[in-house]
């Protein structure tokens, strides 16, 4: 099966949703799909000499208070319907892709590793062969793929998708949460976040002090590809004692916080040492490169506790300590006035997760071996939903979400809309501590910052010498799961679709996985078709053109992939 | 939408089974409520008048059928339901939501496997009282909460044990590692000292599964005041246990605890992607990737008597003994309930296609040797209708067995995953044509027994028991249960004519298998996600056993409403019972183990055919 394995579910209303509803951190659920033979891509567009970054910065206040007032009211309704579309909300789209006996997208999210060697037990590598659903499974709700978009999509100007994309909707967000008092869930502010690499320093370290720290990583294949609908950033936050130092009286300890952040890294990435920022010791009180004496270090080893205040936390490999948070936007395709792409204003989701409860190794096992046991009762998946609080997985992690609403403004995710999130961040067994982006991050001192794409090499897998992406636009014949995005076949393959394997290695992971700018725009366009409608429950993805390499259904003739086709595939690089 | 009435399925079988109306003589039976609206949070039908004050009125029964007694933190089952002989009732709360926060009346927080108690209120003597409705606001939602009594926090998953355990814990064989930790106790059986206190053992299922003993004493109104967190049992000497699931304690005093083997398809233990076999032999401490020895897939699936030789209150919990019973059989234990006449069992099946099965010891109070037999059953001709229809049950003889022959046999498949050694189909068919002297593969051929003993009964038990005509198409077979001492007053009183006692059986739902136009059970499914409770009246045999031969419907869940999200059975009847237990004067306490209630729920019924 390609389903991401489920659980039972809930959820709340479909339609035009003015309510605040909830969602999360995919890192790898939602694709493009337009196939490609109809629409040719060829003129580079913005179109003549318009400033395309007009919106963004500070020209947005006018459109913030407007957008304010639309998400109270909006916040005010909270929609508590107890219908349920798709129970199995948690398989994504991407799983009823057709893999024609031949093309394997699913190793990506499917693996099984040996016996104990990570925490992560779900051990479902075989569903990257069969399409092992539920019975309610095999029928595939995410209709959004199949619909026509391009009238829509023409019917919308390039200024107006520029406009739309650029305006920020995370501020007025922020304030709305801030200002409502009946909030009870967390409010995930960043000052600025809009503004992208603005908002932090050099380091990643938000400009706020709110402790949010951007990373930048390698995006998971091939759904947060740019090329495929979206851009995103990823940000973490650990609890404040991990960046305190009471033993030098610093109430807040760059120098510990660093050290903490990487002596994370290491252990989600199971790695020995690792070089950092400069490190000045007898800030934290510890000679943690163990050489013998208090100075400035940029290279530490692996050791069993955290330092600073929290040097009573164990560090457990691949997995957070409690309390650790996770923000992720996921945007639209953002283009500068050089027609580049970037990380527009606009988000589509803030998806936000926290570590609630920590689950040894040996409790995780038990609550994979439950989850299997859900599978063989045939139960469907079943999460409480506590509407502003999100959803909480079996595994120690609240999720919690805001998707774009018909106006534009964020808005709490609804039940069913969050029970999308679990698929992903639940029971799939190639994240680590449930999460993607983090083990992905480029290594050490020069992977704290801001997404930049620019300039990254299309780094291996662990345990793989061939890079990453290379490797996965052969195992899956295109640039999507779907093989329908046509840019990507007409750049990266041959007439006979053999992969360019020499242009592909010569290419930088910018360019390999952003879009043409009128690409960029189409797909801009598409997916704001999908927030005009707030069908989410249908499918979230950016489609040019209705899909085609999809199933509808799946049933016990539908084809399964030959074992060598199968693949292992380890989430994490090898830099 | 369409509408649908809201019937509270009583299967009010007037006719037949009639009717020792134990008490409640007057009050109208009330509770078949007026159709709710589809759609709505299903309002309850007018419950049906209370009956009027009741010229008996000592018996503390009201007339209303189905009251809700508990209900459970989001995102956990009930378990462990055990009705204690000081009136307490045990109750666990099983894989909780890691996101509840609120906090009992105690300060407990219910975000982990916890194992408690009803008390404050005497089971045994169970008065009228006020249903608790089901709760609305999210700090109710989180926690226990009861109509009567208060519930107490015995312990819970990862508190620290004198035997240098955590609770929960699952350690290698040979004691070194902690393979796992579980969140999910279930089956509570509580063995008196001798004295004012309470051995509470408590299953905590898993693969390999585990089981802990705690000593609680000092009962008064607040509850036990004195709870002695001891330790984890050691199964090691019968190579570890599987998904510890529900169980019973025998009348001789000893807990048996059933191992819930979800294994149709024995072939399939030897795939070496395969997480529970390969959790085995992490335990056993045999390599992991198959290149060495391997689990023996017999070794697991039983019904296991713990405290054996007088072990059960060993004063450590290192002493206590344990016994596989393969007599007994090897499915997807449930649960096994002893009879009065101390040599039959009834044994329940959980699945899908299973199969209830009765086993006859050869002699009194003792399950190492014995006969094993599996149902037949007939539904009522022409009816379809869940609440209406029952069956009679034939029993087909498996063969008889002895936990050293058998014994013998278990290890005669130990191996490697190249072996792959197991009771082959075409075995298990030549077996069975050999026994009935029948073709029945229709192959034109009786074929010759592999065997010259009855193992396939034993270690194939379903399998075996279909080969041999048994009906093998119950689905989520759950509790099964008696009141001992009812049950025990009409077999020492001779089972007159006249006099009845029963037994009950939860079948989690009757979807799939059991509402398939296939078969002997062909039920209408509609309501088949919500489940039924069935009544088994006891007989005694011309053996002069105790026997039963008919099931009808007692309560069937539902309606059922595809379209919610949450509650998608009616949240004013059962949904997926599980955990049954029946109180001294009758009255039957339902557990629920389900995803159509949000909150998972404890119910009285008060079956009114009886």
């Amino acid at each position: 099966m390609f389903a991401c394995f489920t659980f039972r579910q809930i959820f709340t209303n479909t339609g035009a949703v003015k309510g605040v509803f909830i969602a999360i951190l995919l890192s790898g659920c939602s694709a493009d799909t337009d196939n490609g033979s109809t629409t040719k891509t060829t003129t580079l567009v913005p179109p003549a000499n318009e400033n395309i970054t007009r919106r963004t910065g500070q020209n947005t206040s006018a459109q913030s208070s407007a957008e304010i007032s639309t998400a109270a009211e909006g916040v005010a309704q909270v929609k508590l319907d107890n219908h349920s579309y798709n129970a199995e909300a948690v398989i994504p789209p991407q799983c009823y892709t057709k893999h024609e006996s031949q093309y394997n997208p699913c190793q990506v999210c499917h693996q099984t590793y040996p016996f104990n060697s990570r925490p992560n037990a779900m051990e479902d590598g075989s569903l990257q062969r069969e399409y092992a659903f539920s019975d309610f499974g095999a029928t595939n709700r995410w209709s959004n793929l199949f619909e026509d978009r391009s009238a829509r999509i023409q019917a919308i100007s390039d200024n107006e998708i520029l406009d739309w994309i650029n305006t920020d909707n995370y501020s007025p967000l922020i304030n709305h949460l801030k200002a409502n008092e009946n909030w009870r869930g967390p409010i995930p502010d960043l000052k600025n976040l809009h503004l992208g690499a603005k908002a932090f320093d050099e380091l990643g370290f938000a400009k706020d002090g709110s402790r949010w720290v951007a990373f930048n990583y390698k995006p998971v294949p091939s759904t947060f590809w740019p090329t495929n609908g979206s851009t995103d950033d990823v940000m973490i936050r650990l609890p404040e004692q991990f960046s305190k130092a009471s033993c030098s009286g610093n109430d807040y300890s760059h120098d510990a916080y660093i050290a903490n952040l990487s002596l994370l890294e290491m252990a989600i990435k199971d790695l020995a040492s690792i070089n950092t920022p400069p490190i000045d010791e007898t800030a934290i009180c510890e000679d943690i490169n163990f050489d013998g004496v208090l100075s400035t270090v940029t290279q530490i080893q692996r050791r069993e506790f955290y330092v600073g205040d929290a040097n009573d936390e164990k560090v457990h490999v691949m997995l957070y300590p409690v309390g650790t948070e996770f923000l992720h936007s996921v945007r639209y395709v953002g283009l500068n006035d050089s027609h580049q792409v970037v990380v527009p204003a606009r988000m589509k989701e803030l998806r936000y997760m926290k570590k609630q409860r920590f689950l040894t190794k040996a409790s995780l096992l038990s609550a994979y071996g439950n989850e299997h046991q859900e599978k063989i009762d045939e139960n469907l998946p079943n999460y409480v939903y506590r509407e502003d609080r999100g959803s909480t997985n079996d595994f120690g992690w609240q999720l919690l979400g805001f998707i774009e609403a018909k106006e534009g403004h964020l808005r709490m995710q609804n039940r069913e809309e969050t029970l999308f999130c679990m698929g992903c961040h639940s029971t799939i067994g190639t994240t680590i501590d449930q999460t993607f982006a983090f083990a992905r991050k480029v290594p050490g001192a020069k992977g704290w910052g801001y997404i930049n794409l620019h300039d990254l090499e299309d780094a291996p897998t662990k345990g793989k010498t061939e890079g990453e992406y290379l490797s996965y636009m052969r195992d899956v014949g295109g640039g999507d799961e779907f093989r329908q995005n046509q840019e990507m076949r007409e750049k990266w393959f041959d007439d006979d679709g053999n992969l360019l394997t020499n242009a592909v290695k010569a290419a930088d992971v910018y360019t390999l996985i952003t879009p043409s700018p009128r690409r960029a725009l189409d797909l801009n366009k598409a997916y704001l078709t999908i927030v005009q409608d707030q069908d989410f429950i249908h499918g979230r993805d950016a489609n040019l053109t209705p899909a085609v390499n999809v199933y509808r259904n799946v049933d016990e003739n539908t084809p399964t992939l030959p074992a060598e086709k199968s693949r292992e595939y380890d989430l994490r690089l090898d830099w | 939408m369409k509408q649908k009435a809201l019937h509270l399925s009583i299967a009010a079988a007037f006719t037949a089974s009639a009717l020792m109306l134990v008490a409640c003589s007057d009050g109208d039976d009330g509770a078949q409520g007026k159709p709710g609206e589809s759609g709505a949070q299903g309002q309850q039908g007018p419950a049906g008048e209370q009956g009027a004050a009741g010229d008996q009125g000592s018996d503390g029964k009201s007339g209303i059928v189905l009251k809700r007694v508990a209900t459970a933190p989001l995102g956990a089952e009930f378990t462990g339901m055990y009705l204690n002989t000081d009136g307490t009732f045990f109750l666990n709360v099983q894989h909780p939501d890691g996101g509840n926060t609120s906090a009992d009346s105690q300060g407990v927080i219910f975000d982990k496997g916890t194992v408690g108690v009803i008390v404050g209120t005497d089971f045994n003597s169970l008065n009228d009282f006020a249903e608790l409705p089901a709760p609305i606001l999210e700090s109710d939602k989180e926690v226990v909460l009861t109509a009567i009594g208060q519930y107490q926090t015995l312990t819970q998953q990862d508190v620290a044990l004198a035997d240098g355990k955590t609770m929960g814990d699952i350690i290698t064989l040979d004691g070194a590692n902690v393979l796992k930790n579980s969140n999910d106790p279930d089956f509570n059986g509580v063995i008196s000292d001798g004295g004012t206190g309470y051995y509470v053992y408590t299953n905590w299922e898993d693969r390999p599964g585990g089981m802990s003993r705690i000593h609680v004493d000092g009962l008064d109104n607040t509850g036990y005041q004195s709870v002695t967190q001891e330790g984890m049992l050691d199964f090691s000497s019968v190579n570890g246990t599987w998904v510890n699931c529900f169980g019973t304690v025998s009348p001789w005093q000893t807990p048996l605890t059933s191992e819930e083997l979800y294994f149709d398809i024995t072939s399939d233990w030897y795939d070496t992607s395969n997480g529970n076999p390969v959790a085995l032999a992490n335990y056993l401490g045999y390599p992991t990737d198959g290149t060495g020895n391997w689990p023996n897939p017999y070794d697991y699936g039983y019904i296991v008597e713990i405290g054996t030789n007088n072990t059960a209150t060993a004063a450590s919990v290192a002493n206590v003994e344990v016994t596989k019973h393969f007599t007994l059989g090897r499915f997807s234990h449930e649960n096994s309930v002893v009879m009065p006449d101390m040599r039959t069992v009834f044994l329940s099946d959980d699945g899908t296609g299973v199969i209830l099965f009765k086993f006859i010891a050869d002699v009194a109070n003792d399950l190492s040797a014995g006969t094993l037999y599996a149902a037949k059953v007939t539904q009522t001709a022409g009816v379809k209708d869940p609440a209406e229809a029952g069956f009679a049950i034939e029993w087909i003889e498996l063969g008889h067995g002895t936990n050293s022959e058998l014994t013998t046999v278990i290890r005669s498949y130990d191996g490697t995953v190249a072996d792959a050694k197991h009771i082959s189909d075409a075995d298990i068919n030549a077996w069975a044509e050999a026994k009935l002297n029948t073709d029945i593969d229709g192959d034109m051929a009786i074929a010759t027994s592999p065997f010259s003993d009855d193992r396939p009964a034993f270690l194939e038990s379903r399998k075996a028991a279909i080969a041999l005509g048994a009906t093998g198409e119950f689905r989520k077979m759950e509790g099964i249960n008696i009141n001992w001492d009812l049950a025990s007053s009409w077999w020492n009183n001779g089972a007159a004519d006249g006099a009845a006692a029963y037994m009950y059986l939860a079948m989690s739902s009757f979807d799939a298998t059991m509402a398939d136009d296939e078969g002997a059970i062909q039920l209408d499914g509609t309501d088949g996600p919500c489940g039924v409770v069935y009544r088994m009246v006891l007989e005694k045999d011309a053996a002069g056993l105790v026997d039963a031969t008919s099931m009808i419907p007692a309560i069937v869940g539902g309606p059922y409403y595809a379209d919610r999200s949450v509650n998608e059975c009616n949240i004013n009847n059962i949904s997926n019972p599980d955990n049954l237990v029946i109180l001294n004067d009758g009255r039957v306490l339902i557990g629920e183990d389900t995803g159509n209630h949000e909150n998972n729920m404890i119910w009285l019924f008060d079956d009114p055919a009886i």
